[in-house]
């Protein structure tokens, strides 16, 4: 699989024609308990639901592209919940990086991640979000990492204008 | 007198990691004059939180920011009567740094802001998974005790803690999950036997 949407608004599936859509309201899955566990058991979650492939396709894309509602200049708590479960994708050892600490990724297939935010977003909740997302991205081989944001009706033309970015 | 909430907000089994400063901010915090309730993400009864002068968030950073059980604390909050409480925050992160800690403390502010709290400061701490297994858990001491000093005069407070150098932490937490994935090892081996009846 090459390109992964990660959505936690329906949307259109002739928007992201060669891509795999995963709707957050439509799939199961728990929450992270946070334990770090599956780090002591090369990843192998306790859970096993819908994101033990989803985790799985997220090594395996070289597009990932997320849609999610932004409160607070971080993720809303779906897709959050979403990607605490992701922590099976990281090492365990630390890493240094730009002088900094960090788990690295354990797939180093280099990839784009575009994220589109939409909500009643201020110019200081967007500098967070960026932020938030230079951090999460630290130890992973992303080539690019963009953040687009829009108002929440206005989110099917911003995806209009997207779509095909799965194309290229 | 002031009535004050420890909330261990984490995810379920990270509370555990903040569970030694959270148990030492209690020590500090308890006296005659104050009334100090400790309690955690699955027990806290929203329709309480107006009682309170003084609320502590207790916890570990999931993924580089706030975890979703405290986000949907957070949530909950929106729509209840609150008073001008007095926010503070201790706020861990497994890395070196405890400037990673940071996107948390405005995530709290803002949430604070927008609810008309009166957001008062945090104590960030930085390689929360070893740090008291080591020498600097005398230091973390020192600082839990000014952050439960400045919760008591109702003073803002804005201070970091992390190991002595990141030499150290590497050292020390790459030891750690060497011997926690050898342990796993051991155990599920000892299970696969035992399930074959050797």
């Amino acid at each position: 699989m090459r390109n992964l949407v990660v959505t936690d608004k329906d949307i259109s599936t002739q928007l992201f024609k060669n891509s795999v859509i995963v709707n957050l309201n439509n799939i199961h899955y728990s929450s992270c308990t946070g334990g770090l566990e599956c780090l002591k058991c090369a990843g192998a979650c306790y859970f096993k639901d819908d994101m033990s492939i989803i985790s799985k396709w997220m090594n395996d894309c070289q597009l990932i592209i997320y849609i999610t509602r932004v409160k607070y200049g971080c993720f809303d708590i779906p897709f959050k919940k979403m990607l605490e479960r992701l922590v099976v994708n990281h090492e365990p050892f630390y890493s240094l990086v730009d002088g900094e600490t960090c788990h690295l990724g354990i797939s180093q297939l280099r990839k784009k991640l575009l994220v589109i935010g939409y909500g009643d977003v201020n110019e200081e909740e967007k500098k967070m979000f960026k932020d938030l997302l230079d951090e999460s991205t630290l130890g992973f081989s992303y080539s690019s990492v963009d953040a687009y944001f829009c108002e929440e009706d206005e989110l099917e033309d911003t995806l209009r204008t997207f779509g095909g970015v799965d194309h290229e | 007198m002031s009535k004050i909430l420890l909330l261990n907000s984490g995810l379920k089994h990270a509370q555990a990691f903040v569970d030694p400063f959270l148990k030492r901010l209690e020590v500090h915090l308890s006296s005659k004059e104050n009334c100090v309730d400790v309690r955690s993400a699955e027990n806290f009864d929203e329709r309480t939180f107006f009682e309170y002068d003084q609320v502590v968030f207790l916890f570990s950073i999931a993924l580089d920011s706030i975890p979703s059980s405290t986000l949907e604390i957070f949530q909950k909050l929106e729509n209840q009567s609150k008073n001008h409480t007095e926010i503070y925050a201790l706020i861990a992160c497994d890395e070196y740094e405890p400037e990673k800690c940071n996107l948390s403390k405005k995530i709290i502010q803002k949430w604070c802001h927008r609810e008309n709290l009166q957001f008062k400061g945090t104590l960030k701490i930085g390689s929360v998974l070893f740090i008291m297994k080591s020498a600097s858990k005398f230091v973390v001491s020192n600082y839990i005790k000014s952050f439960a000093s400045a919760i008591l005069k109702h003073e803002s407070i804005d201070s970091q803690v992390t190991m002595l150098t990141d030499k150290i932490f590497m050292k020390m937490a790459n030891k750690y999950w060497n011997k926690e994935i050898q342990r796993k090892h051991k155990e599920k081996i000892k299970k696969l036997k035992h399930e074959k009846g050797e």
